[in-house]
């Protein structure tokens, strides 16, 4: 029988440009990696939103928090690639609910990651290769925009096939 | 003739960076479990704050520290897409153990809150 599983690998990135590097070990019972998904933690929202303009009809370029990369110890070598965003910025884009002119009050509806953020599903790849362990690197990003040390939390969720 | 029904399981979080543990049962009428979704009557400390390990028939579906921000669909996804698709995960003995664990956010302060799970289950009449 072929079961979906997950397993999470957790960084700590708190300096400007750094590049982490990690390993994934696979369970034993993993068939095949079937897709990866990130998330980020604990990052300052509130200075974030800071370095935008607050624009109705701006569609702003939504920076990443960083580069991520996974590379299997089979022929696939490097089988993923992807930037690390934080969330939308331009959620409310377009969102005339809230008054033009009043963007410091805290109304009830006002647009939220938690309350218009779209479905999440992780990105699908497909590597079969009977490997014991991922070897990654993460690069920060958004500290050398902001040309600061930006403390935050990435999570690395690796999807696999279980058959037992 | 199978139905499509939504089994919906509360726990009630009274206190902050804790980890609360719960089992459900299900109906023993429930023939697979389809998919799954998280909400609560404060998303945004679900959103910052929540993870959890899910554990149904005793087999683990999402393993600790599993972010419910992954598991929230906001009001921008249509209604059937909401839900977390499972595949169809067979009951076995109808048993879903939930471990909850809040922990503590910079970007949000605790005030006890609801979390809720759905579960998208087909059931024999």
């Amino acid at each position: 029988m072929v079961r979906e599983k997950v397993i999470v690998k957790e960084l700590s990135i708190n300096k400007r440009g750094l590049r982490q590097f990690f390993e994934i070990r696979l369970p034993r019972d993993c068939n095949r990696i079937i897709g990866f998904e990130t998330s980020v933690k604990d990052f300052d929202l509130f200075n974030f939103h800071h370095h935008f303009s607050f624009d109705l009809f701006y569609f702003q370029p939504i920076y990443p928090a960083g580069e991520l990369k996974i590379q299997s110890c089979g022929k696939s070598n490097q089988c993923f690639s992807t930037e690390v965003v934080v969330s939308d910025i331009n959620l409310g884009f377009g969102d005339f609910s809230i008054p033009f002119f009043d963007i410091i009050h805290d109304y009830p509806w006002k647009h939220s990651q938690w309350t218009h953020t779209r479905k999440r599903e992780e990105e699908v790849i497909s590597v079969d290769e009977n490997c014991p362990t991922l070897y990654g690197n993460y690069k920060d990003i958004i500290g050398e925009i902001w040309n600061g040390d930006v403390p935050y939390r990435v999570s690395i969720y690796v999807w696999y096939e279980s058959k037992k | 003739m199978t139905k499509i029904i939504k089994k919906r399981f509360d726990l009630q979080i009274t206190a902050a960076n804790q980890t609360k543990s719960d089992s459900f049962e299900l109906d023993k009428t429930v023939l697979s479990i389809k998919g799954m979704l998280i909400t609560s009557d404060r998303d945004d400390l679900l959103y910052y704050r929540g993870t959890q390990k899910i554990e149904i028939n005793k087999e683990e579906i999402f393993p600790e520290n599993y972010e419910s921000k992954l598991l929230m669909s906001g009001i921008n996804v249509a209604p059937r897409s909401r839900y977390y698709d499972l595949g169809g995960i067979a009951p076995g003995n109808g048993i879903i153990k939930v471990d909850y664990k809040d922990s503590n956010s910079l970007l949000t302060g605790f005030t006890p809150y609801r979390v809720s799970f759905y579960f998208d289950c087909e059931t024999t009449e």
